[in-house]
């Protein structure tokens, strides 16, 4: 069965109540799951959301499990990551989203007027993944047909959400998970 | 060697709507995309941070107020993401640069 992890930082919401006592819940469960919202959930980490975040990838959750309201993890107050491990066929009420796979179902064809597409240089994906070291890569000026364009590059919500949601290896659960399936909450700093 | 390191923010970004941000913290063990910001509203220093994402450039918790407060929110994201940028970025004789 596939293992999924959560990160829990110190002060959070989920380090203060276990999960493995309550299992977890989105903050806005009774939100219809829309594509608009699971952009706004992982693009723009929109609190007011029917999703909860997973992950594929323990060094995520342990990243995430680093900070939390409370300060940076540290021996005296440390942070969480939960091991979740979800069988199928799914708990009833649970479903699970990989938003690569239901954004790409959805994105704009070749043909079409609107692309999700950038239409900068090649290090626009470094801008977006590494803003701090390479923000200069999104307002650079790149060539564009009849000489250089002193536009912004185009970065669309979609194109965003993708990036981001390959970072956190991210999978979305709609729904609730039961405690049953949160099978370790281990202490990080 | 301490495993948080604290950069101020007072004088760096600019506040608004009665928030101040006072300093950022980081983690020195590990390097995670990460900071949290500690803050004042109306001069109260609070008690709990602001946990801000350094990549989406947006914080992860939020304040509770009307538009113009997540305005400056919004704004302080961005402006914190440089301040941190230029301070953590690895030089020979920057005293914050990561160990790790």
């Amino acid at each position: 069965m596939p293992i999924f992890y959560r990160g829990a930082g110190p002060g959070s919401y989920w380090d203060i109540n276990d999960a493995r006592q309550i299992g977890f819940r989105a903050q806005a469960p009774q939100l219809v799951a829309t594509m608009e919202r699971l952009m706004n959930h992982i693009a723009q980490t929109t609190v007011t959301s029917p999703f909860v975040s997973l992950t594929r990838s323990y060094a995520i959750a342990h990243g995430y499990a680093m900070a939390g309201p409370g300060g940076i993890a540290v021996q005296d107050q440390p942070g969480y990551v939960y091991e979740i491990e979800i069988a199928d066929p799914l708990p009833l009420g649970l479903s699970l989203l990989d938003p690569i796979r239901e954004l790409a179902a959805v994105l704009p064809g070749p043909l079409d007027r609107v692309s999700y597409q950038h239409d900068g240089g090649a290090k626009v994906l470094l801008g977006m993944v590494l803003p701090k070291e390479y923000q200069h890569m999104l307002v650079s000026t790149y060539p564009q047909p009849g000489g250089m364009s002193g536009a912004p590059v185009r970065v669309t919500q979609e194109l965003v959400t993708l990036v981001r949601a390959l970072r956190d290896a991210e999978i979305l659960a709609v729904g609730n998970i039961p405690a049953s399936c949160v099978l370790a909450r281990t202490p990080i700093y | 060697m301490s495993e948080v390191c604290s950069i101020p923010l007072q004088g760096q970004v600019q506040g608004g709507d009665d928030i101040e941000f006072l300093e950022a913290e980081v983690s020195t063990k590990y390097d995670i995309p990460f900071a949290v910001v500690r803050y004042s509203v109306s001069g109260q220093k609070q008690k709990t941070g602001l946990r801000l994402d350094l990549d989406k450039q947006v914080f992860i918790d939020h304040v509770e107020g009307n538009g113009e407060k997540q305005q400056t929110m919004n704004r302080a994201a961005r402006e914190i993401v440089k301040v941190l940028g230029v301070v953590l970025r690895p030089s020979p004789g920057n005293v914050y640069t990561r160990t790790q």
